[in-house]
């Protein structure tokens, strides 16, 4: 039985780490996007 | 301006000249106001406007980084403005004396330009209404850096446009926008351009001067060179906001000074954005990877504990088991159990170990079938000690479903197979005794070493019936050898009970007494040994009449009323020793609380009668004995019964003193 709950843990556990690590370039790019974005003409500043 | 007045207001020093584009100009100095200032005298070919927009042009505006003109004046024949001094050099000079300013200096001249150029393209006529003023000629030698502050301070507005119909005069390239330049070469060969200086043209130049002083390069809007910019650590962030002010394409440039004002004002909390987003960015990487190495080592921890699980042996879980049970934890020892079947199908201990489980979680029936099943199935019926163990559970088993001929067999079939143990014998024996077979029980006893507390209890009531001697001095063994105080008081009930039944309230008092002392001080005898104390010390009191027993009695009374255990028995007892001892007010008061507690009765209506005939006692007068005949007939009109010893004593001492005419 906790065999069987570690394993689902884990499973649960990696996948959404996975996915968050392989997904932060992208997002950390896009926030650091919109920041800049606000020095240049127009920029929502 | 005459000679005279000229000269009293101004110092003029005309050896110190230089060269303008329209005008020489003079160092010298204004007397009232004590400052230096610059005379700018027309070249003959000049057009006078050239000068007087300019004194116009600055006149209309005040600021820290724009010159103060002071006056326009006409003296023999010249036309000269007068300026505010400004100690310094030009920006191109600046340059090529200190090289490249640092970024610090590069960012205080951003927002003071910023600062300038927004009171210049912000200005208004002198009816309030807007009137942009455009330097349309920023660039590195129109730019003074003032000494000792190192303020920039922006000069030269003789082609400043006031206009935006203003035709293009004339332009610096290397400092202007595309736009202008096209512009300019349109006009000089005839074709045409409506591009003209502006609030966004003045922008472009500025980003010019401002890259010029990071790199010491003039800028080209053909080939920018931004590495230059890197290389002298700017950050990237005020490079993009550079690059906003040096578009070439003038839609794409900021488009109002203030909207590159305010852009630049968030530079330094946009580049510790950045940074932190960068910094966050391999952390946050780190600790996820982490995360997801933690969920792997879950998933190979959770694989890992089922193999095992899987490939555990038969002792093994035989262990588990046995430490799941001890712990109580039934649910998952019943697993374990069901596994060791899985395994060994054929071994009686499988089927005893899921019979146990039921067994402990209430479900006798469960394991009187399973183990049944284990005795006829099973081909592998293991050591004596697990058939020992088997056929235990099936007797305790039984005997909580309160068949006892079945739990009698199973012990019989230990007994039969030499099984029993000193423990089984007790519980047997137990069993026998109360089923009332004490024949069966002696001969299951006999021969079974009497070191067992328990035993010789069994052993005690076991004989009662028969030896009451015998019965007592097992009795009498099992207090000397019992440890537990349950047994300890059980035994010394049951044996002072006995005692008192056979007249001896003595012995009896010395049981219960030894008892008391035995036990632990943790261990609170019953009521019910309590009141036995009392009535054995009652009884040794009443048949000695000894003042020390009946003053033992009373205080054992006294403990039973104070633990509120008391009965009108009781009271009444309590009452009857107070009149031995002639305490007779005592008594009375005691009868007293007897009645509020109980209500009246013919007992509490005797003893009344009988106090009262003991407080007259050996008197000879009838006087004397007229509470003793109020209460006498108080009795006798009470209910109760005829036979009771108290009621008879009192009917005879009725009697008694009829006959000597005292009761009248």
């Amino acid at each position: 039985m906790i065999g069987w709950i570690l394993i689902v843990a884990g499973v649960v556990m990696s996948a959404v780490c996975l996915y968050l690590a392989l997904t932060k370039k992208r997002r950390d790019k896009q926030k650091e996007e919109e920041a800049l974005a606000r020095l240049a003409p127009g920029g929502g500043y | 301006m005459e000679d005279k007045e000229f000269f009293q207001t101004y110092d003029i020093d005309f050896r110190n000249f230089s060269k303008g584009g329209y005008a020489f100009v003079y160092r010298g100095r204004h007397k009232r106001l004590g400052m230096d200032v610059v005379f700018k005298m027309l070249k003959r070919q000049a057009n006078v406007q050239t000068m007087l927009h300019e004194v116009e042009v600055l006149k209309r505006v005040s600021h820290r980084c724009l010159p103060r003109v002071l006056d326009a004046v006409e003296f023999r024949g010249q036309f000269y403005s007068v300026i505010e001094f400004i100690p310094g050099d030009t920006l191109n000079k600046f340059i090529k004396n200190r090289g490249p300013v640092s970024y610090d200096m590069l960012r205080g001249w951003s927002e003071s330009l910023c600062s300038a150029l927004s009171a210049l393209h912000n200005c208004t006529d002198a009816y309030g209404r807007p009137s942009p003023i455009i330097h349309a000629d920023i660039k590195p030698d129109n730019l003074i850096i003032r000494s000792g502050s190192l303020d920039p301070v922006l000069i030269d507005f003789n082609i400043s446009s006031t206009n935006p119909m203003d035709t293009l005069t004339g332009l610096s390239p290397a400092y202007s926008p595309p736009e202008l330049v096209q512009a300019y070469y349109d006009i000089q060969y005839g074709r045409p351009n409506g591009s003209r200086p502006n609030k966004c043209t003045d922008l472009y130049s500025l980003g010019t001067i401002l890259f010029f002083a990071a790199t010491g390069q003039v800028y080209s809007y053909t080939n920018p060179n931004w590495n230059a910019l890197r290389q002298r650590g700017i950050p990237e962030t005020y490079i993009l906001w550079l690059r906003g002010l040096l578009q070439s394409d003038a839609s794409a440039r900021f488009q109002t000074v203030e909207d590159a004002w305010r852009a630049l004002k968030q530079v330094g909390s946009v580049e510790q954005e950045v940074r932190a987003i960068r910094d966050g960015y391999k952390k946050g990487l780190i600790l996820l990877w982490c995360g997801v190495l933690c969920g792997l080592l879950m998933i190979g921890g959770g694989a890992w504990m089922l193999v095992s699980q899987k490939n555990r042996s038969y002792e093994t879980v035989q262990t588990s088991w046995q430490k799941l049970y001890s712990k109580g934890e039934y649910a998952e020892a019943a697993a374990e159990a069901q596994r060791m079947e899985e395994m060994e199908p054929d071994r009686l201990e499988s089927a005893y170990y899921t019979a146990k489980t039921r067994y402990m979680q209430g479900d006798y029936t469960g394991a009187i079938i399973r183990m049944l099943d284990g005795f006829d199935n099973a081909s592998q019926k293991g050591s004596s000690a697990v058939k020992h163990d088997s056929y235990k559970l099936l007797a305790d088993a039984y005997e909580h479903q309160n068949n006892i001929p079945e739990t009698i067999r199973y012990y019989e079939m230990m007994r039969s197979e030499n099984l029993l143990e000193t423990a089984d014998i007790r519980d047997y024996a137990g069993i026998l005794v109360e089923q009332k077979k004490h024949d069966q029980a002696n001969k299951l006893i006999e021969g079974v070493a009497l070191g067992d507390a328990d035993l010789n209890y069994i052993q005690a009531r076991n004989h009662r019936p028969t030896d009451k001697k015998k019965a007592a001095d097992y009795m009498s063994n099992c207090l000397s050898i019992a440890s537990d105080d349950d047994l300890l008081i059980r035994a010394g009930l049951l044996l002072a009970k006995w005692e008192r039944e056979d007249k001896a309230p003595a012995k009896a008092v010395s049981t219960l007494e030894y008892v008391q002392s035995a036990i632990t001080s943790d261990t609170t005898p019953s009521p019910e040994f309590y009141r036995l104390l009392a009535q054995s010390k009652m009884d040794l009191a009443a048949s000695t009449r000894d003042a020390s027993d009946i003053s033992s009695a009373l205080a054992s009374i006294d403990q039973i009323i104070e633990k509120k255990w008391d009965t009108a028995d009781v009271w009444n007892s309590k009452a009857a020793f107070e009149c031995a001892l002639e305490k007779y007010d005592q008594a009375r008061m005691t009868i007293s609380k007897m009645e509020s507690y109980f209500g009246e009765s013919r007992m509490s209506k005797v003893r009344s009668a009988l106090i009262e005939y003991a407080a007259a006692k050996g008197s000879t007068k009838a006087d004397d004995y007229k509470k003793f005949k109020d209460a006498y007939t108080k009795a006798l009109a009470t209910e109760g019964d005829d036979n009771d010893p108290d009621y008879k004593l009192m009917v005879t001492r009725a009697g008694e003193l009829e006959k000597k005419g005292l009761l009248k």
